[in-house]
């Protein structure tokens, strides 16, 4: 197969485009691609400052990279959850994140959940007794509520985070099959800034998971493979199992169910679900930001109750 | 006459002079999910692996 611009030998072959490229104009492509959805989103300016959650895996560092040679004022956060029992995961995923810091001479800031709070992911989970034995819910809960607060606190205009277009049609496909009418109205490229919360964009949100992987190996970016272990046999890998099912029969079927979504979204197709709670917005008793919850928000509740004396003796 | 294709700890013996994309439905793995690798240059469905050589799969699926 040869690369559409040059004729020379194509590494990278996306169907759904009809379109092969080698890796010196697939290099390019990737970057000229992400600068597109950065305007056609109205995701944010070169006059901005810009938070990239970044956790070692080929989609963040990828991001980060991609909008610092874009230009972009991007500056990283790394959040530690102390995932290191079978593994030392999140070990890992911050010594990658490190050193492509290190390397590129970009501002990371890392926070660590446990020194924050006083445990890991894994024991608040057990401790909040959410989640059915898997940490997933709570460190989604943690990692938007950090995410938020460093962004806020550090005077940053936006959060962009790495989810591609695998992410974004796995979470898509899930909220669909409950017919989730709040949650498919805040699934978008761009949630908007608004009192207590930062602006959050997903530059990535059009790339197929393989197209990032080809990029981060092309590229030479080194990224943590291994998997967390929490998240092997989890829903949304069984969602983008079977997504990719039907995308090796129907190439560009992913994309079309993504973009179709947001094209209804746009015309107001989920408008009467979205007229609801956000307006009833108020701010937690404890943190200061916005919940839908009366007094504290989900996130200080789960601190709370992890921290009630006779659970937290078990961990000292 | 057989090509080792290594997807993380599995590793799997297939005859050569097929084309990745036939050796990949082979072993049952599903192309959208994998990157393959020969000598760490990427290649393509369309390409045939020869006699004696490693191909390794990249997995492209992250949870989370």
């Amino acid at each position: 197969m040869k690369c559409r611009t040059c004729g020379q030998k194509a590494v990278v072959n996306m169907r759904q485009h009809k379109l092969a490229l080698c890796k010196e104009h697939y290099l390019e492509w990737i970057p000229g691609q992400t600068e597109r959805f950065i305007e056609k989103y109205h995701m944010f300016s070169r006059n901005e400052k810009i938070l990239v959650a970044v956790s070692g895996g080929k989609d963040s560092l990828s991001l980060w990279d991609i909008l610092t040679r874009l230009g972009y004022q991007a500056d990283g956060l790394y959040i530690g959850l102390g995932i290191d029992e079978s593994i030392a995961y999140s070990e890992e995923s911050h010594r990658f994140t490190l050193k492509f810091a290190d390397e590129h001479r970009l501002k990371l800031h890392s926070v660590n959940v446990e020194k924050e709070y006083g445990y890991s992911i894994p024991v608040f989970a057990e401790l909040s007794h959410r989640g059915k034995g898997r940490p997933c819910a709570v460190c989604g809960l943690t990692k938007r509520h950090e995410m938020n607060r460093i962004a806020r606190d550090m005077g940053y205009d936006v959060l962009a985070t790495g989810h591609n277009l695998d992410d974004e049609a796995a979470t898509l496909f899930g909220n669909t099959i409950i017919w989730s009418g709040e949650s498919l109205i805040r699934q978008s490229p761009v949630l908007p800034e608004s009192e207590g919360l930062a602006r959050k964009v997903k530059p990535l949100c059009r790339f197929y998971e393989k197209e990032m992987t080809a990029y981060a190996l092309l590229r030479g970016i080194e990224y943590i493979y291994e998997e967390c272990p929490f998240s092997i046999g989890s829903t949304s890998i069984y969602y983008k199992q079977m997504l990719n099912q039907l995308e090796n029969e129907r190439p560009g079927a992913k994309l079309i169910f993504y973009l179709k979504f947001l094209e209804a979204r746009k015309q107001g197709l989920f408008i009467n679900s979205a007229m609801d709670k956000s307006s009833l917005l108020t701010k937690c008793s404890t943190c200061g930001q916005p919940t839908s919850a009366e007094g504290e928000c989900s996130f200080c509740r789960m601190i709370a109750k992890a921290k009630m004396p006779n659970q937290a003796d078990d961990y000292q | 006459m057989t090509t080792k294709i290594i997807l993380r700890d599995k590793e799997y013996e297939l005859k050569a002079g097929m084309t990745l994309l036939s050796s990949l439905k082979k072993a049952g793995i599903l192309p959208e999910s994998v990157i393959a690798m020969r000598d760490g240059e990427l290649i393509l469905d369309d390409e045939i692996l020869k006699n004696g050589e490693i191909i390794k799969l990249i997995s492209v699926i992250s949870g989370g």
